[in-house]
């Protein structure tokens, strides 16, 4: 069975189908493509843009998201922050 | 509040070194945890950072006040609070609150929790009873025990729960903070104990130091990958 994934990786995951797709993406492709279920992506995406990692766009055609500076810098940093937090017991 | 702890005279400058050293690490420990919520922008890591960051500032006012504050009395050296001046006796109260304070952060931390209200709750209640105590050294470093016996704990339980070796050497470098602090309870009557405190206390830090470093390093090696 394969390991239940914590915040952090949920976080890389939904960040890395956005920059995967160019850096801008449907929610409807996050859906499909992180894993979650719609209440969760939903609460990630909130919290993704609080954070500055992804902004929202609207156009003609709906929604879509686009990864930011921010959100290109954890994906970069992310081995470490990961190290980190799982050591001192954060996550 | 009379006799806090008794220096012996051949250990007087060392004891500040070990302190200074204290601070250093927990301060390096602050700055990395700063550097991290930069990046994850997660509140635990902030609030980590934070106590450590007060552990740290009481560390060094510390070393202040053995520098300044502490008395010679043929030979030994003693800390008490009946002969110092209002700064003094200010700049001791500082120390205490903010050790207390930073260790009171990271048990709220492992408390996996996002309410301040349990940290506040915590605070509060420590400093109150230190406030009221006759002893206030033996009070805090009660306290204190108290909450590096909760830290070790938690940090035993996670490294049971993922098997990983720095959480390990992190459970044993607090397990080894708590017996340091317990024998510093003791440090107004037999002075050996107040020795034998910063040394355990150091090998603490140490491992403290050398888990952060392991971090950075296999993170970084990690990003290579």
């Amino acid at each position: 069975m394969e390991k239940k994934r914590n915040r952090l990786e949920i976080i890389r995951d939904i960040l890395k189908v956005i920059r995967d797709r160019n850096g801008r993406i449907k929610p409807t492709h996050i859906l499909y493509k992180s894993n979650l279920s719609y209440q969760m992506m939903e609460d990630y995406l909130n919290e993704l843009k609080e954070k500055e990692f992804i902004t929202e766009i609207k156009g003609k055609k709906g929604k879509t998201y686009a990864i930011t500076e921010k959100g290109m810098k954890y994906l970069d940093k992310y081995a470490i922050v990961s190290e980190f937090t799982e050591s001192f017991g954060l996550g | 509040m009379g006799r806090m702890y008794l220096i012996p005279g051949w250990f007087y400058g060392y004891d500040i070194f070990f302190e200074i050293i204290f601070g250093l690490i927990t301060l390096f420990v602050a700055w990395n945890a700063f550097k991290i919520y930069k990046i994850s922008e997660e509140k635990n890591t902030r609030n980590f950072g934070i106590g450590f960051l007060l552990v740290s500032l009481s560390y060094f006012i510390w070393a202040c006040i053995n520098i300044f504050i502490v008395s010679d009395i043929g030979g030994e050296r003693e800390l008490s609070v009946s002969n110092i001046l209002l700064l003094s006796t200010i700049s001791i109260y500082l120390q205490i609150a903010l050790f207390i304070a930073g260790l009171a952060l990271i048990v709220s931390m492992t408390l996996k929790t996002k309410e301040m209200r349990a940290f506040e709750l915590i605070l509060a209640i420590s400093l109150s009873a230190i406030c009221f105590s006759l002893n206030k050294f033996t009070a805090t470093y009660s306290i204190a025990s108290i909450f590096l016996l909760f830290i070790s704990v938690y940090y035993i339980s996670e490294f049971n729960r993922k098997k990983n070796k720095t959480t390990c050497m992190i459970a044993m470098a607090f397990s080894l903070m708590f017996l340091g602090t317990i024998g510093l309870l003791f440090a107004g009557s037999v002075y050996l104990t107040y020795v034998i405190s910063h040394i355990v206390i150091l090998i603490a830090y140490s491992i403290i130091l050398i888990s952060l470093i392991k971090i950075l390093k296999h993170g970084e090696k990690k990003k290579q990958a």
